[in-house]
């Protein structure tokens, strides 16, 4: 079994050993005709690999790409025919250029929804070739001509076999630069925003900042092949950026599979070879290449070489004893109180669901908020997290307001939480989820940990072992490589936590953490809620559950109607008029509460 | 369920082996007798069309030829491969022309192709005969190897002013264009060109197409009185401009550029069109000396020749030419021989080239509208003389 393992695990690498030989060696043994159709793939690689950061990681439906390959490949065009500059100096203009223009056109749409991105992006496009072929400079629609070939230590690379050489050096830099770029976090946070974009702002992530990047890098990396490209043909015009380029190279990151860099390169060979192997068709040729298509995505849905799901990944270890949280250090001389809300109310429509509440919350308590269905209990939430915006009132945290701060920037501060429902990245693994949760405690920045300098990846390691920590702390250390989505109901609650934790939290909000457990989940939950407090994290729970509640609570947050209508004990709100009224008032309900009173206090003994 | 993964993503590598299998076969094939010429041309795509017409042209030249014994005693094959319109399948269809031993090459639809052939072919010093890319550019890179049997986008001005200044003996002309880069671009030609000629342009502007009513524009034009109105842009609205310069009794030549030579044309405006002259590149139907091959390409395709079929067949013809004079296949010498050609007698007129690879006498036509037809009315003879066109 761990034989053939092992030999599996070893099969990518023989792969791209071959491919890399064949690839090498393919100049010396083929024609200039095939040298020119790998010439042609691997220019579409690079383009692949570059949308493949949008579309494959972050999620982002691009329909307007080739705008980003056009703007590298006129920016090269312009400045090496008018501005008598080298090839090489034009390369980092393009960079810029197209990165710019990422900027311009990603920052008004990517805090729309991703569909009015589509559009966006699709009109993008067409606005760049439309300029193109209209603008003087440009030579509208005749294009550019006579671009020079660029030279490398005096040589010409205008052969074949030369710019095919070129080419390969362009892919060599796209494929280091993206697969650097999606093993940091970066690549995590683009996934998680694939996987959940509110999860993913609820946790810490800058979703604006992570999306913009994705967007930004692809073009850049459509920047640099446009430069290639014009370099490879010495002459540019309209008609090589059309919508129809966009989607071919959105083909090659859907047919190759989305995330995956080998699938990429393979959907790159395939949709710019096979009509080429096709050419003894004839007229047949489209026909059959765009039949083939089809069949192969009926075949393969998730893609030719769909990226792997589960990566394997060693944690550093940790002592056998160490189960404890890294307790939070009490800074001296702060105040007691952690939250404060004073007035908070929210309308929806006509609907008052929160409506002038006031409570505190103090440090290294235990604190319910309880309430019939609607109460507003999670409006609540909500607010505090800054998911949304109160009508009016006031949050303050540790003495200074939170109002209209973004999710992620609260968590910044030190307020995490978990969702009603289980909101994991399901397609992430375990200890994958709880590395993305650590976003906001980062202090290295990105370009160095692409560049793998030493501060990143000590701060990496450093991470990985906090990652284990959580994990024995929350019990799921064993499954740690395994797909969250496969996990069991009662351990994605679980990890959920541990999620939330990874951001060092000084209160963690859990959005009713046992819903739909069992009584032994349940028993487990209360200990592990009481662990965490002993960690020295305030913890305040939104329940239904009277046993958990009345179990774990220092103190009681009654609500109804979106107002507070009782405070206290766990003991004085059970005595409380008020609440037997509104909340425990019928029958049932009542039985129900002794029930499990008297269950709770077989617990307690 | 593990290994059946293995064994698809085995089976697809495999796949795209065999796929590549053919790519790595040997450069080159067996030198077979035929001397090869090679037909880029679009045979996928939406401009399939016109590539299968220009193909056509090609295989009837290279009939001809043979069954007139060859050349120098070699028979001549016609080698197509597909460009689709698109830059790097074009490089990729002349590279494959070139492993496949091709000598010359004779063919090109889209600009934005046959420049990137056109390097490809220069790199491996074979020569090139466009017969249908009209841009300027193509002859201006200094390329020796590039020679074209159709006029560029920048000499129908000059010819158009010709024959407003010589034929129609106008004084005053007013050009009007569309904005479009195509029809501007024409329409900066012929005014320059009107204005070394001694003709006075009174209206150099633009409409804007798409419009249903242009008498607002026409009423200001019928003021500057002049002799000639020529529109410069597509067909669709010089049929509304014709109609409407009638209804306004407007006593100029309506005139329209090659765009305008479209039958929709005469049917927007009727029996207003009759009497409009376009400047045009010569359909295989108008020119005298191609009846023959009209009727040739009609049995053997069961249609109507279209519109570059014809220069195609003297693309291969003059190339043929080019072969025979050199009495070798070498490159170099085939190019030469193209260069020293003055006066080859093909179908769309006599061809010799100038040192850009430029017909010397470009093949333009004025045709005219008579009983919503379109007719030949007069082209330019030997001596630089406007006589009427057969």
């Amino acid at each position: 079994m761990t034989n053939i393992a092992a030999t599996r695990r070893g099969v990518p690498y023989a792969i791209a050993a071959a491919s890399i030989l064949a690839v090498v060696v393919l100049p010396f043994v083929s024609s200039s005709y095939v040298i020119d159709v790998a010439t042609t793939i691997i220019t579409f690689a690079v383009l692949g690999l570059g949308l493949n950061i949008v579309v494959g990681y972050a999620g982002l439906l691009d329909l307007g790409y080739a705008a980003f390959f056009a703007i590298g490949a006129y920016t090269t065009a312009l400045l090496e025919t008018l501005g008598h500059q080298p090839f090489w100096v034009t390369l980092p203009f393009s960079i810029l250029f197209a990165a710019i223009s990422g900027i311009i056109i990603g920052y008004p749409t990517l805090r729309l929804r991703s569909d009015y991105l589509a559009i966006v992006t699709l009109g993008f496009g067409e606005i760049t070739r439309i300029v193109a072929t209209n603008l003087g400079i440009t030579g509208g629609p005749n294009g550019i001509y006579g671009i020079a070939s660029p030279t490398f230590f005096g040589h010409a690379l205008a052969s074949p076999r030369a710019v095919y050489e070129l080419g390969l050096g362009f892919l060599a830099v796209v494929l280091v630069f993206t697969s650097r770029l999606t093993r940091t976090r970066l690549g995590r946070a683009w996934i998680s925003i694939r996987e959940d974009e509110t999860a993913a702002e609820a946790i810490g992530i800058p979703t604006l900042k992570v999306k913009m990047l994705a967007y930004v890098m692809g073009a850049v990396v459509g920047g640099f092949g446009g430069s290639f490209f014009a370099a490879r043909f010495g002459a540019i015009d309209p008609t090589s950026f059309t919508y129809l380029q966009s989607v071919t190279i959105l083909i090659i990151v859907v047919l190759g599979g989305m995330g995956s860099t080998p699938g990429v390169m393979l959907g790159a060979a395939i949709v710019a070879g096979l009509p080429e192997a096709l050419r003894f068709l004839q007229l047949w040729r489209e026909f059959v290449f765009a039949i083939g298509l089809v069949v192969l995505m009926l075949v393969r849905p998730q893609g030719m070489w769909p990226a792997p799901l589960r990566r394997r990944v060693t944690l550093p270890p940790l002592a056998a004893e160490d189960e404890s949280l890294v307790p939070i250090a009490v800074e001296p001389g702060t105040s007691d109180v952690l939250l404060e809300v004073d007035g908070l109310s929210r309308n929806f429509g006509g609907v008052r669901a929160v409506n002038g509440v006031r409570f505190g919350i103090r440090r290294g308590e235990i604190l319910s908020i309880i309430g019939p269905n609607g109460a507003g209990k999670t409006t609540v939430f909500n607010c505090l997290t800054g998911v949304i915006r109160p009508t009016s009132g006031r949050i303050s945290w540790l003495g200074s307001s939170i109002v209209g701060l973004a999710p992620h920037r609260v968590v910044g501060l030190g307020l995490s939480r978990t969702f009603q429902g289980v909101r994991l990245f399901a397609n992430m693994t375990v200890y994958e989820n709880v590395l993305v949760g650590m976003e906001p405690r980062y202090r290295t920045s990105i370009p160095a940990a692409v560049l793998g300098l030493h501060a990143a990846s000590e701060e990496d390691r450093r991470h990985l072992l906090s990652c284990r920590r959580l994990l024995r702390f929350v019990g799921l250390e064993e499954r740690a490589g395994e797909r969250a989505g496969d996990l069991p109901y009662g351990d994605q609650r679980r990890l959920e936590i541990a999620r939330a934790l990874a951001s060092e939290p000084r209160l963690l909000l859990l959005d009713e953490p046992a819903a739909g457990m069992n009584p032994t989940e349940k028993r487990d939950l209360m200990g592990l809620i009481r662990r965490i407090r002993d960690g020295g994290i305030t913890v305040v729970l939104i329940e239904h559950d009277m046993m958990l509640v009345m179990g774990v609570s220092d103190r009681i947050i009654v609500m109804d109607h979106g107002e507070v209508i009782a405070e206290g004990t766990p003991a004085e709100v059970q005595r409380n008029d008020r609440v037997i009224d509104a909340y425990l008032g019928d029958d049932e309900q009542e039985t129900d509460g002794e029930l499990r009173q008297e269950e709770l206090s077989a617990w307690d003994s | 369920m593990r290994h059946s993964r293995f064994t698809i993503r085995a089976g697809i590598i495999a796949l795209t082996a065999l796929l590549f299998g053919p790519f790595m076969a040997a450069p080159g094939s067996a030198a077979g007798d035929a001397i090869k010429i090679g037909v880029p041309v679009p045979l996928s795509g939406s401009y399939a069309n016109a590539g299968i017409d220009i193909l056509n042209g090609a295989k009837l030249a290279a009939e001809r030829i043979n069954a007139s014994g060859g050349i120098n005693g070699q028979k001549i094959e016609i080698v197509p491969e597909d460009d689709a319109c698109d830059a790097q399948t074009a490089v990729q269809a002349a590279q494959k022309l070139i492993d496949e031993g091709v000598v010359a090459a004779a063919g090109g639809y889209c600009s934005s192709a046959s420049l990137p052939e056109l390097t490809t072919f220069h790199r491996a010093n074979i020569p090139f005969a466009l017969d249908a890319s009209t841009n300027p550019q193509l002859t201006e890179m200094g390329y020796d190897n590039v020679v074209r049997t159709i006029g560029r986008d920048d000499e129908q001005g000059p010819f158009a002013a010709n024959f407003i200044a010589n034929a129609l003996h106008a004084k005053t002309a007013a050009v009007i264009h569309d904005n479009t880069t195509y029809a501007k671009g024409l329409a900066d030609n012929t005014v320059s060109a009107l204005k070394t000629s001694g003709v006075r342009v009174v209206y150099d502007n633009a409409v804007t197409p798409g419009q249903a009513d242009y008498t607002p524009t026409l009423t200001r034009v019928a003021g500057l009185n002049p002799d000639v109105i020529y529109y410069t842009g597509y067909f669709s609205e010089a049929g509304v401009l014709v109609k409407e310069a009638r209804q306004l009794h407007m006593k100029g030549t309506f005139m329209g550029g090659d765009a305008t030579n479209d039958p929709t044309l005469i049917k927007t405006a009727g029996s207003a069109a009759n009497g409009m002259i376009i400047t045009t590149s010569p359909l295989a139907q108008f020119i005298s000396g191609a009846h023959g091959f009209v009727q040739q390409y009609e049995k053997a395709y069961g249609h109507a020749p279209g519109p570059y079929s014809v220069y195609e067949y003297d693309a291969v013809g003059v190339m043929a030419q080019a072969i025979r004079n050199a009495k070798s296949t070498k490159s170099d010498k085939i190019i030469a021989a193209l260069h020293q050609i003055k006066n080859y007698h093909g179908l769309t007129g006599e061809i010799g080239f100038n040192a850009k690879g430029d017909r010397t006498k470009p093949a333009y036509i004025t045709i005219i509208v008579k009983n919503e037809q379109f007719v030949p009315y007069q082209q330019l003879n030997a001596a630089g003389k406007w006589v009427v066109a057969k």
